[in-house]
């Protein structure tokens, strides 16, 4: 432990999520000496109940950057995955087939077409969706339910195992030669002459560059670097089910198929603050919406879920900020940890290697908010 | 069905169950009773009702004492649902069950858990195959179905293994061998507190009993350090490694595991209540006072589940959380409760000595070899856990995350404990420090169906 | 094998496991009955590993069989009925079907 604290990191991370992971393994990569600070096995933890979607459907239809980054990670995706394959841990089971977000009434079908044809105007062509009526769905998955009236499809959805990228990402960093510490919450971050000292329990570090990255926990340590996130808690709950056998072509927003076979189930918004208990109202009303989605599952067991608390600022969007009283201070959030996973490891990471965040991220800025 | 109110909601039939419910509904207060077996007795004393007609002689006098337990709870007034699966009990003490495929949600002023314990899992090379039981499995069908093997072989440590091959050998059934893990090293660790242990002379009275009748009547092989269970498609035999270094090989195609029981916490935990880590019995257990309160005013927690006592102890603690319950409701019994408390605190007694004596040595709490599976349900290995330790994790759940040990059907009840020991072992933190699974509902599946068709007092 | 350890006597009771024809008596418990019949392995598993009953109290959940057309039922939890259809369960099956 003494050996690690006397070293003077070109990175210190906060945060071991997707977030920071992503970044960790972005900036070791690139051959900066890493050390990714976690806090504790059963802290918020806001990662692991990430769905794991790769999806860009929607995303940013009424904030061009953010449509643009969705669209860059989408398309780094691949390449981010074979290289984490390299790692030789569990297959990440990215698959970039496309998604659908299934509608069960004619204004959600509305809804959705309004939204995503805003989006398409604003992209100048990249994205594509298509709008699928009931039968041209039923080509799709033969098993949909009566109530269902069509969804939108997009060429450019996937997904993947969010906690077998996790293991790849911190796999990465640490062939890298980064160091991952748990039980390190952040607590004190100040100046040391030319260098960031950041404080732990298990001791302080030396650093050039801190990068805040602890989900809803940046908005305490935000200030200690001079900067502001606003963040609030939106609960998310999500039910995974026992293994069938492969019967889902395609994911959708709210029901894919895992590559062990597993269905995961989702979702709920709710916004009532830190509070992550599994409520069997909200559960219920999921299984429902599955069940009119895709009727054949009645028999199905549920064998866990899960409430976890989505990472969100007032828009919904990353704020991606970096300090001017401690240069080389960073506060990354998004609640989209998975999608953006690439544009993190590569284009993130390389602005805070390199020459900082630029103008590409100014939308991102948490200045945005004070207008 | 939806929203049926109760005083108290008592979870388990076993003898902490029925003991809480003979004393609320004495006292005058609407008890429900769910359960998930078929009847009650809960494990120790299951399927005694049904075996009061045929009267098996082998299975003991110590099964019969539970008899009138049982009939007392029949005759008692509580509502009693049996084939009720629990999965969730909420912050607002709504208890979600399923009953003959369909959900229910019942209210309760006070919560009784009573839902025993379960087995400390014993990871051994080809545990998983079909032959392999364990031994709290094979006592399970002699009660349930007077079935049991020929020629099966014991493996393992404690009260229970001793008692069920005692039970098999009084039952006529020819054991092939019993091979006993406990060594010098737990003797030396329990001695002192043998003293604590002779305040119970006829527990101690009944062990040696059965191991004088085990010892006369198979053969039993000690001083083992290894043992691995042979076959492919099925069990085959037993090959044990001897500390001198010899080996034994029997064959067999009945093998039956045990080393010892531990609470069966995932209610509990799944119900956000505190848990503490035993040091002494090497195992979790919920955190409570004396009369079983635990970190929520309105649950109590009896019997095994709140920490290993056997079933009279089991049966005193239903009574002591009952009647603590009962002193809130307005009728207080000081007495009463005082007399419970010793009363339990005398059973208790010989844990001190019992939990030394079959803790089970760590390399067979730990696996040994690296194709050993570890979690049964996704057939994760210790070699695949120990890679995932190599990555990074460094808890149970980003474990769990990393090699998908813990998140199979069982919630870890078959290799929680094992796990924990791996990574403390592997980060040189000490067992509490470690933590366990985060468990959630639903403690045991339920049917998407099932789920839907929960009706409760919110908007659909 | 399994054998009785009291005299059996009760009525009895048909029931199919994997085709072939399999007496049980009335009241028995599904697993303790298809154990008695000499069979051990229920099912196989996430890797195809062969897996039979363990615990015999409703936590491991090795036991699981398809009854009827409904998969995934714990052997050891269910009382068997005259004419109860049981199949062992496996992957890959028809969609739908949950395995494993």
């Amino acid at each position: 432990m003494t050996e690690i604290a006397k070293s003077n990191f070109d990175a210190i991370v906060a945060g071991g999520g997707l977030i920071g992971l992503a970044i960790g393994y972005g900036l070791s990569r690139r051959g900066l000496s890493v050390l990714l600070l976690d806090a504790e096995d059963t802290a918020l933890r806001a990662a692991r109940g990430n769905f794991g979607l790769v999806w860009v459907q929607g995303k940013g239809a009424y904030f061009p950057p953010y449509a643009d980054w969705t669209m860059r990670s989408s398309e780094l995706w691949p390449k981010l995955a074979e290289e984490l394959q390299e790692t030789g841990g569990p297959a990440l089971g990215l698959h970039q087939d496309g998604g659908l977000s299934i509608c069960l009434s004619e204004a959600e079908m509305q809804q959705r077409y309004e939204k995503l044809d805003h989006l398409r105007a604003h992209q100048n062509g990249r994205f594509q969706f298509e709008m699928l009526d009931r039968a041209a769905l039923k080509e799709i998955m033969p098993g949909i339910g009566p109530k269902v009236v069509g969804a939108a499809y997009c060429p450019h959805d996937g997904h993947v195992n969010p906690l077998y990228l996790m293991r790849a990402l911190q796999t990465g960093l640490i062939r890298n030669g980064g160091v991952c510490l748990a039980n390190a919450a952040v607590r004190k971050i100040d100046k040391i002459g030319s260098s960031i000292r950041v404080g732990t329990a298990k001791g302080d570090f030396e650093c050039q560059r801190i990068v805040l990255a602890a989900g809803l926990a940046n908005a305490e340590l935000a200030p200690m670097v001079g900067l502001q996130q606003s963040l609030k808690p939106q609960k998310g709950q999500i039910v995974v089910t026992e293994k069938l056998d492969q019967q889902m072509p395609l994911p959708t927003l709210l029901l894919r198929q895992t590559d062990e076979g597993g269905l995961m189930i989702g979702d709920s918004h709710e916004d009532v603050g830190f509070e992550t208990s599994v409520r069997p109202d909200i559960v219920s009303g999921i299984a429902d919406r599955a069940l009119a989605t895709l009727p054949a599952l009645a028999d199905v067991g549920v064998v866990r879920s899960w409430a976890a608390l989505r990472v969100m600022s007032k828009d919904g969007y990353p704020i991606y900020d970096q300090s001017e009283t401690m240069p080389g201070a960073f506060a990354i959030s998004c609640h989209s940890g998975v999608t953006l996973s690439a544009a993190h490891a590569f284009d993130l990471a390389g602005y805070i290697a390199e020459a900082g965040l630029g103008q590409e991220l100014d939308g991102f800025s948490q200045r945005r908010f004070n207008v | 069905m939806a929203n049926q109110h109760f005083q108290i909601a008592i979870i388990g039939a076993g003898p902490a169950g029925m003991a809480a419910a003979l004393t609320t509904t004495k006292a005058g207060l609407e008890t429900i009773v769910i359960d998930d077996q078929k009847d009650s007795g809960g494990q120790v004393y299951r399927h005694l009702q049904a075996n009061r007609e045929t009267l098996p002689a082998y299975l003991g006098k110590s099964y019969y004492e539970g008899a009138k337990l049982g009939q007392s709870f029949a005759d008692c007034g509580a509502l009693y649902r049996p084939d009720c699966t629990v999965w969730q009990i909420t912050d607002t003490h709504e208890i979600a069950l399923v009953s003959r495929g369909k959900a229910e949600l019942i209210t309760a002023d006070y919560i009784i858990i009573a839902t025993g314990a379960i087995e400390r899992p014993m990871p051994v090379r080809g545990w998983t195959l079909p032959g392999v039981m364990s031994v709290g499995g094979a006592q399970t069908l002699l009660k349930q179905a007077a079935l049991g093997a020929d020629d099966a072989v014991f493996v393992g440590s404690g009260p229970l293994l001793y008692l069920t091959v005692w039970q098999y050998i009084k039952a006529g059934l020819a054991v092939r061998a019993v091979i006993d893990i406990t060594g010098a090293e737990q003797w030396r660790s329990a001695i002192p507190f043998a003293p604590l242990a002779l305040l119970q002379p006829d527990m101690l009275a009944m062990g040696r009993k059965w191991l004088r009748d085990i010892r006369q009547n198979t053969e039993v092989i000690k001083h083992v350090s290894a043992v691995e269970i042979t076959g492919q498609s099925q069990a085959q035999g037993v090959s044990c490694t001897l500390s001198s270094g010899g080996k034994i090989d029997i064959d067999s195609n009945h093998i039956f595991l045990h080393q010892g029981v531990v609470p069966n916490v995932n209610l509990t935990m799944a119900t956000g209540l505190d848990h503490q880590w035993d040091h002494q019995a090497h195992c979790w257990r919920p955190v409570t006072d004396v009369t079983g309160k635990s970190s929520d005013e309105q649950i109590y927690i009896a019997g095994d589940g709140g920490g290993i006592g056997g079933a009279k102890a089991a049966a005193i603690a239903g009574r002591l959380a009952a009647s603590a319950i009962v002193a809130r409701c307005g009728k207080p019994r000081f007495l009463t409760q005082l007399y419970y408390k010793l009363r339990h605190l005398h059973y208790l007694s010989i844990r001190p000595f019992l939990d030394r004596l079959y803790l089970p040595p760590v390399h067979f709490r730990l696996a040994q070899d690296d194709d050993t599976i570890i979690c049964r349900c996704e057939a994760v290995s210790k070699a695949d856990i120990n890679a995932a330790l190599a990555s990074g994790a460094s808890g149970p759940n980003q474990l769990k995350a990393f090699c998908r040990a813990g998140m199979g059907r069982c919630q870890g009840r078959s290799c929680g404990l094992v796990v924990q020991e791996m990574i403390a072992s592997h980060t040189g933190q000490s067992m509490a420090e470690t933590g366990y699974y985060r468990l959630r509902p639903p403690v045991k599946p339920i049917t998407l169906a099932e789920l839907a068709s929960l009706e409760g007092p919110w908007p659909d | 094998m399994f054998k009785s350890t009291m005299p059996e006597n009760g009525k009895i009771v048909h029931l199919h496991f994997d085709g072939e024809a399999i007496t049980a008596f009335d009241g028995d418990n599904l697993a303790a009955a298809l154990l008695r019949a000499g069979k051990t392995q229920f099912r196989t598993a996430v890797k195809n590993d062969p897996r039979g009953p363990y615990c015999m109290m409703g936590v491991c959940f090795e036991c699981l069989v398809e009854i009827d057309g409904r998969p995934n039922q714990q052997a050891c939890q269910i009382i068997v009925r005259d004419g109860m259809t049981i199949h062992r369960q496996s992957a890959p099956n028809s969609a739908g079907k949950a395995s494993g």
